[in-house]
């Protein structure tokens, strides 16, 4: 049997705030304990990352705050332009008309990363505002992606706004209700139903637990794996916790200070990690 | 079906000033197809890291581990592409252990049913083969809908058992799964991983119970702590 | 108060062209806005920005529509220039008397004859030709404004074609109100390619803004913007498969004073009566109707 081609390469992954020198390398990176260049000041975000996401796989990155985490995800979803390396995806349905397989993505004009965005990922933040238009209905949230790709029927969007509430277990009566009146785990469970309404090949979920309370937390995960299972979409989950990495992911990334320090089976990084601060990360974990 | 050569595992402690563990010292043995090998030794000679190893929860410091796979052929499961290590224990490779480590809040016939599921048998197919092997685990029909995690020791071993026999690996770890069964439920095993063995499912176990270890193994290796392997061969 | 006209025969009297160029502005500012003018032609529904020259008239009345005005009058040139579709109203007739009195061209209500029209609000109710140019002023050129206050992300998402916040707020409209509630400044899609705001002409006129004969220019002066519409344009308001866009509905009614039930028609209340009453809101096509119907 030959492995299907990954839906996400990423290599040499680098994002940096400042002007950078010859001398970032020496400074910065997990051996320094920082990501802050003590020549130029310039702060690393994100060292040479280098990733793949196969058809349905679930991979994570762990970390800590300030680690680099998040900043993958954004700079994959071109909330950030990156400052090197190259992203290739697997384009799908109408994106694959303008995207060669082999086109570094983070070449393409903003135009055409909107479009690639639109029909290939859906994104989970932490936060729901950032997901969220807050004065904008449930409904309309989850509209607005349908609109990016076109559609043009007020019935159908909203037919498929309720299946997507559905799923996600939000009632459907307050599909016309504005998000700031939700919970916060309602809020979430709408991000999911607007991150999925595109039926994208790669979700990706930005500590999307992280902030809320213990029960939620795990009716949200619960769905997520449901979800994961009825949908097999291939995502790429942030979080820093262990817990949620456990459960949600079969391989794991684990960064450090911008850099990749260890990846593995997610069983394996846990339960042999081999680089000195995962073993610190896994032995300071609550079990 | 799998030769293992010259494997060895060694943990480093960083935080101990990269102190070295030895969890078992270089050991080789083969396994033919449809047969059953049972490790056998003292405790503390490694027998459940060597299973570890073997399903890549735990990487191999030295050696190799030679697996006749159906989906890519020879490969040696040390060195093996993640993805695909991912897709052979998806597939071909179940590992079950006295502990049940599953989700929460999934029922027991949702957890037996989804490794079918995985493989790619429609819902109802899956859960009416999930239901006739709990029921012949003696697993309460009033269970099927209950989660795993309220079960008893007992019970949650056996739908662990259930779990990982469902869609009958070709290769099958076994670590100490009937560690807290009552005699009656030990035979059910028993006779269920024999009947998996008639059928070509190949084994490594571990069982210190003499009694079912003689059941089920064909073959017999022992393990010996580092220092006497050190003492034995050094 | 003291009243333009008044003031601008006592401080200039009859030699103005010797004090002001021809048709006011500078020759060095028309080319500008000339220049400015064909690139919005040649980019049907992009905002150019122009540098807006003070006029003789406060910002926000009606200077953009005048300098396209100004910058376009040759001699030759029969003007027209009516508010809300009327030639009387204040603004109208001093908008006309300014050009008149700095480019002597003839001045005109009648439609057909003018060659070019300054309007505010409402497109003529008599068929526009080819010849013809119809300038409008524009209080609030960005269309996507009400949907985002800043300039750079309206520029962006102008620049990216990026409308879906257009379309939401739409949807939303129609989930809160079961229609689209958009009176004037409905949004139209100009070839395909940019949103454009009409500026505030009622729903039954954004039809004649497509594949149209004439050409459409529109100046927004306080905003320093100019856009245009180019003859046989496509120009399709915004609106979804299931909720179409309408026009206003007055079916059942007609004008009062001409008696026509196909035109464009303002509500009054009557005062002696204290009844609701309808007539045309293009004056000078109501008064042909009448005048031919008196015939």
């Amino acid at each position: 049997m030959i492995m299907s081609r990954p839906i996400l390469i990423a290599n040499h992954l680098t994002k940096r705030y400042g002007p950078g020198c010859p001398r970032c390398r020496d400074h910065t990176g997990a051996q320094h304990n920082s990501n802050q260049c003590q020549a130029c000041k310039t702060v690393i975000a994100c060292d040479n990352v280098n990733l793949r996401v196969f058809p349905r796989e679930v991979v994570g990155i762990v970390g800590e705050s300030g680690s680099g985490k998040s900043t993958v995800i954004k700079l994959l979803h071109f909330d950030l332009d990156a400052d090197g390396g190259e992203v290739f995806l697997e384009a799908n349905g109408k994106a694959k008309e303008f995207i060669p397989a082999e086109k570094n993505v983070l070449e393409l004009s903003t135009f055409r990363k909107r479009q690639l965005r639109n029909s290939v990922m859906g994104i989970v933040y932490q936060h729901p505002h950032l997901g969220l238009r807050m004065n904008i209905s449930a409904g309309g949230n989850i509209a607005e992606r349908l609109l990016m790709s076109g559609w043009r029927h007020v019935g159908d969007m909203r037919d498929r706004s309720a299946l997507l509430l559905t799923r996600t277990e939000v009632p459907v009566e307050r599909m016309d209700d504005l998000p700031r009146n939700f919970s916060g785990g309602m809020q979430q469970r709408v991000q999911i139903s607007k991150a999925l309404s595109n039926e994208p090949a790669l979700l990706l979920l930005d500590e999307v637990t992280t902030g809320l309370d213990v029960s939620v937390q795990a009716r949200v995960l619960d769905l997520i794996r449901r979800l994961q299972q009825e949908l097999d979409v291939a995502t790429l989950v942030v979080s820093h916790d262990l817990g949620v990495i456990r459960m949600l992911t079969t391989r794991t990334l684990v960064m450090k200070n911008g850099q990749v320090v260890e990846s593995g089976l997610t069983d394996q990084v846990l339960e042999d990690p081999q680089h000195p601060y995962t073993q610190l990360l896994v032995s300071s974990a609550l079990h | 079906m799998l030769t293992v050569s010259n494997l060895s595992k060694t943990f480093t402690i960083h935080h101990l000033g990269g102190k070295q563990i030895t969890g078992f010292a270089p050991l080789s043995f083969t396994v033919e197809k449809g047969k059953s090998l049972a490790l056998s030794g003292p405790s503390g000679t490694g027998k459940s890291s060597i299973l570890k190893c073997i399903y890549r929860t735990y990487l191999a410091t030295t050696g190799t581990i030679e697996y006749e796979s159906a989906c890519f052929g020879r490969v040696d499961l040390a060195e093996l592409p993640e993805p695909e290590m991912v897709r052979l224990r998806q597939r071909e490779i179940g590992y079950v252990t006295q502990f049940l480590r599953v989700m929460p809040r999934v029922s027991a016939r949702n957890l037996v049913a989804e490794p079918l599921l995985r493989a790619g048998a429609d819902l109802e197919t899956a859960c009416r083969k999930a239901e006739a092997l709990l029921a012949r685990l003696r697993i309460p029909a009033e269970l099927l809908d209950a989660y795993p995690a309220t079960f008893s020791g007992g019970e949650q071993q056996r739908v662990n058992i259930a779990r990982a026999i469902i869609s009958r690996p070709h290769l099958l770890l076994l670590d100490e799964p009937t560690a807290s069964l009552d005699k009656a439920s030990i035979e059910i095993v028993v006779e269920l991983l024999n009947e998996l063995r008639g059928k070509g499912t190949t084994m490594v176990m571990i069982f210190h119970d003499p009694d079912i270890m003689n059941a089920l193994a064909d073959v017999i290796h022992h393990t010996r702590s580092a220092e006497t392997a050190a003492a034995c061969c050094g | 108060m003291v009243k333009f006209s008044d003031w601008f025969d006592s401080s200039l009297n009859a030699s103005i062209h010797a004090v002001y160029s021809f048709a006011f502005i500078d020759e060095g500012a028309k080319r500008e806005i000339r220049r400015k003018t064909l690139k919005a032609v040649a980019i049907p529904g992009y905002q150019v920005p122009f540098g807006s020259r003070d006029m003789p008239v406060a910002r926000g009345w009606g200077t953009g529509g005048l300098q396209l005005t100004l910058s376009l009058i040759g001699t030759d040139d029969i003007l027209k220039v009516i508010d809300q579709g009327s030639d009387e109203s204040v603004n109208a007739v001093n908008i006309r008397q300014f050009v008149e009195r700095v480019t002597s061209v003839q001045t005109t209500e009648d439609t057909t004859r003018a060659t070019v029209i300054q309007t505010r609000h409402r497109i003529p109710e008599e068929h526009l030709k080819d010849g013809q140019i119809l300038v409008f002023q524009v209080p609030i050129p960005e269309p996507l404004r009400d949907v985002e206050p800043s300039e750079r992300e309206t520029r962006r998402m102008h620049a990216e074609a990026d409308y879906s916040r257009m379309w939401l707020f739409l949807y939303e409209d129609i989930v809160r109100y079961r229609e689209i509630s958009i009176g004037a400044r409905y949004p139209v899609m100009v070839n395909g390619r940019y949103i454009m705001d009409p500026s505030p002409i009622p729903r039954w006129d954004v039809p004649r803004l497509h594949q149209a004969d004439t050409l459409y220019l529109f100046g927004a002066g306080r905003e320093k913007r100019i856009y245009a519409i180019p003859p046989h344009t496509r120009v399709e308001p915004l609106e979804f498969e299931d909720h179409r866009f309408r026009v206003e509905d007055f079916s059942g009614r007609r004008c009062t004073r001409c008696g026509r039930d196909d035109t464009y028609l303002d509500e009054l209340i009557d005062d002696a009566s204290g009844t609701r009453v309808y007539t045309c809101s293009d004056t000078s096509y109501c008064a042909k109707t009448e005048r031919e119907k008196a015939v």
